[in-house]
């Protein structure tokens, strides 16, 4: 069965201004490395690329801006805040990395391994089933 | 006895799902993917077939047996017992008969799956304890005297 996760794309990208502007205050270099909704072209561009990263880890595919996961009958249904929540959490430090890939490297590298261990637990939320009553 | 389908699917399916569960610990897609979901179905209901087959095709060289027209759910097997019994001792042994029916379908069904998805894990079903109860309602064998030939 297919199950929907339609993605807040204005909250993940409310995180990613929060995450990059901390950056920006940490490095005491704001202009440089907090996104704003100016960046908003920029940004889209990873957010496309960051469902399509996960896409290609799980079985799904892409709506516009949600995923359709493509679960047994036996996925427990109770995890889908869960699953949505960690989707948007992937999505935030996706987009981040990528953000900082060009300005500073070791940020790019702490939220890339940041992603990557999201991704695992989206696949373990995946791989919950329901016990048979 | 009659064998209600669905009802064995929900006893394999537990079985199924508990070994997901241990391989999950060391592989949790591989073990997610052994535990099988209503989609599997139509699949289990060809593997339970195949194992009433094997039972039927195994019962019939001791014991009368017939097997009526059945549903796409359920299979019912006959046992007639051919020594004389009481209705005590047959209903206990029918019993017998038909939960190690139970099981050894549950159990081949789990090892026909685990072939498919896992098969380090897979364990051929045995017959044993059905031979065991169905001799028990089996005719008596009686023998010459050969030895008392020569007397």
């Amino acid at each position: 069965m297919k199950h929907k996760i339609t993605i807040d794309k204005n909250a993940v990208y409310e995180n990613v201004y929060a995450y990059t502007a901390m950056a920006g205050k940490n490095k005491s270099d704001m202009s440089t490395y907090a996104a704003t909704p100016d960046n908003i072209p920029v940004l889209d561009k990873y957010f496309t690329e960051g469902l399509g990263v996960i896409s290609s880890n799980t079985e799904s595919s892409i709506d516009g801006d949600s995923i359709l996961f493509d679960v047994p009958s036996n996925w427990d249904t109770m995890l889908s805040g869960s699953l949505s929540n960690s989707c948007e959490n992937f999505l935030s430090k996706h987009i981040s990395s990528m953000w900082f890939s060009s300005l500073n490297q070791d940020l790019y590298k702490i939220n890339e391994t940041e992603s990557a261990s999201i991704i695992v637990d989206i696949k373990r939320i995946l791989n919950v089933r329901r016990r048979p009553r | 006895m009659k064998y209600d389908y669905s009802e064995l699917y929900i006893r394999i399916r537990d079985n199924v799902y508990n070994i997901g569960q241990q391989v999950k610990v060391e592989n949790p897609e591989l073990g997610a993917n052994i535990q099988a979901s209503d989609e599997d179905y139509p699949m289990f209901r060809d593997f339970m077939k195949e194992a009433f087959n094997n039972v039927i095709g195994h019962l019939v060289k001791h014991t009368s047996l017939s097997v009526p027209s059945n549903s796409e759910n359920e299979t019912e097997i006959t046992v007639a017992p051919l020594r004389k019994m009481d209705d005590k001792s047959r209903d206990q042994i029918t019993g017998l008969i038909y939960s190690s029916i139970s099981d050894y379908v549950c159990a081949y069904c789990v090892n026909r799956w685990l072939l498919l998805k896992y098969p380090k894990m897979a364990m051929p079903a045995s017959m044993e304890n059905i031979y065991k109860y169905v001799s028990m309602i089996d005719s008596k064998v009686r023998r010459r005297p050969t030895c008392l030939a020569g007397i």
